[in-house]
């Protein structure tokens, strides 16, 4: 199971206004709030941290957890610069961030016996479909290259809860993915059992 | 207040969020606000303030995980403004 989640920061300046009254309140519980007041840069700790709660929630989804609209019901801690956990009820995951000036890439980080490919790309468009059948071609490329397929024949499909799974064929994949994309950026976390490769 | 007047002014509320122009127009009950308009999650936190602001509401953590599509959102409008008398 895995999860992640990209923050173009430049659109995110344009288009989410954190300052605005209760938006912290809502996303924050007292302990994070705490954390972005005694940052030297509020906003990245802003959106490191959201990165974090979403990468978690795409991974309790994938683990059957039920979908849920509150941000404040993730719970996050922090080890150091790249590392923290994320707790929703009874799951928890540990988290990775990775960060540049432009963006930030969030990911679970949970097995020991698959590797784990992380990949962030530009996307031409910003139109969301348009940005969404980018961010797949992406994805299945990578595949087809990982695990040795023919890429005209891998599709991505979903289920009907809305939850995308890979065919090679028209035979499902038992790979696990989780993509995300956000302003300019698209990014994909992927996992590879070791015996595999 | 009235079901089509309830809609018009929540499609008012999401429309400068919404990432999915042609789901919009064909908006319904049961337009689902991320998987049918692509809203961000971001985004999601903003309709639910605009809401407050706009009907001197407050919307508890439990209310905003419903407000899903356009169907729930209009349920949780109705109840909090009931609940105010």
């Amino acid at each position: 199971m895995i999860g992640n989640d990209i923050i173009d920061l430049a659109y995110t300046r344009e288009n989410t206004n954190w300052q605005r009254r209760g938006f912290l309140d809502k996303v924050f519980s007292e302990s994070e709030q705490e954390i972005i007041h005694q940052s030297s840069d509020p906003f990245t700790s802003i959106w490191r941290l959201w990165s974090m709660k979403e990468a978690a929630y795409k991974c309790y989804l994938q683990k059957g957890g039920l979908p849920f609209n509150s941000p404040s019901r993730i719970a996050i801690s922090l080890k150091n610069n790249l590392k923290g956990d994320a707790q929703i009820e009874e799951f928890s995951v540990a988290i990775v961030s990775e960060y540049t000036k432009r963006y930030i890439h969030s990911y679970t980080h949970s097995s020991k016996q698959h590797w784990q490919i992380n990949e962030v790309f530009e996307l031409s468009q910003s139109d969301a479909n348009t940005q969404s059948a980018e961010t797949h071609k992406k994805l299945i490329n990578r595949i087809a290259i990982d695990w040795q397929k023919e890429e005209s024949s891998l599709t991505i499909k979903k289920d009907r809860l809305g939850k995308p799974f890979v065919c090679f064929r028209e035979q499902k994949l038992d790979i696990h993915f989780s993509m995300s994309h956000h302003g300019n950026f698209g990014a994909f976390s992927l996992l590879k059992p070791v015996s595999e490769s | 207040m009235d079901k089509e007047a309830l809609i018009a002014e929540l499609k008012e509320i999401i429309k400068p969020y919404v990432q999915d122009q042609e789901a919009f127009g064909k908006l319904t009950e049961d337009t689902h606000f991320i998987t049918d308009l692509k809203i961000n999650s971001a985004n999601l936190v903003d309709i639910v303030l605009d809401t407050e602001d706009k009907y001197n509401i407050e919307i508890d953590n439990d209310s905003m995980d419903k407000m899903s599509d356009v169907k729930s959102a209009m349920g949780v409008i109705e109840e909090k403004i009931a609940a105010k008398g």
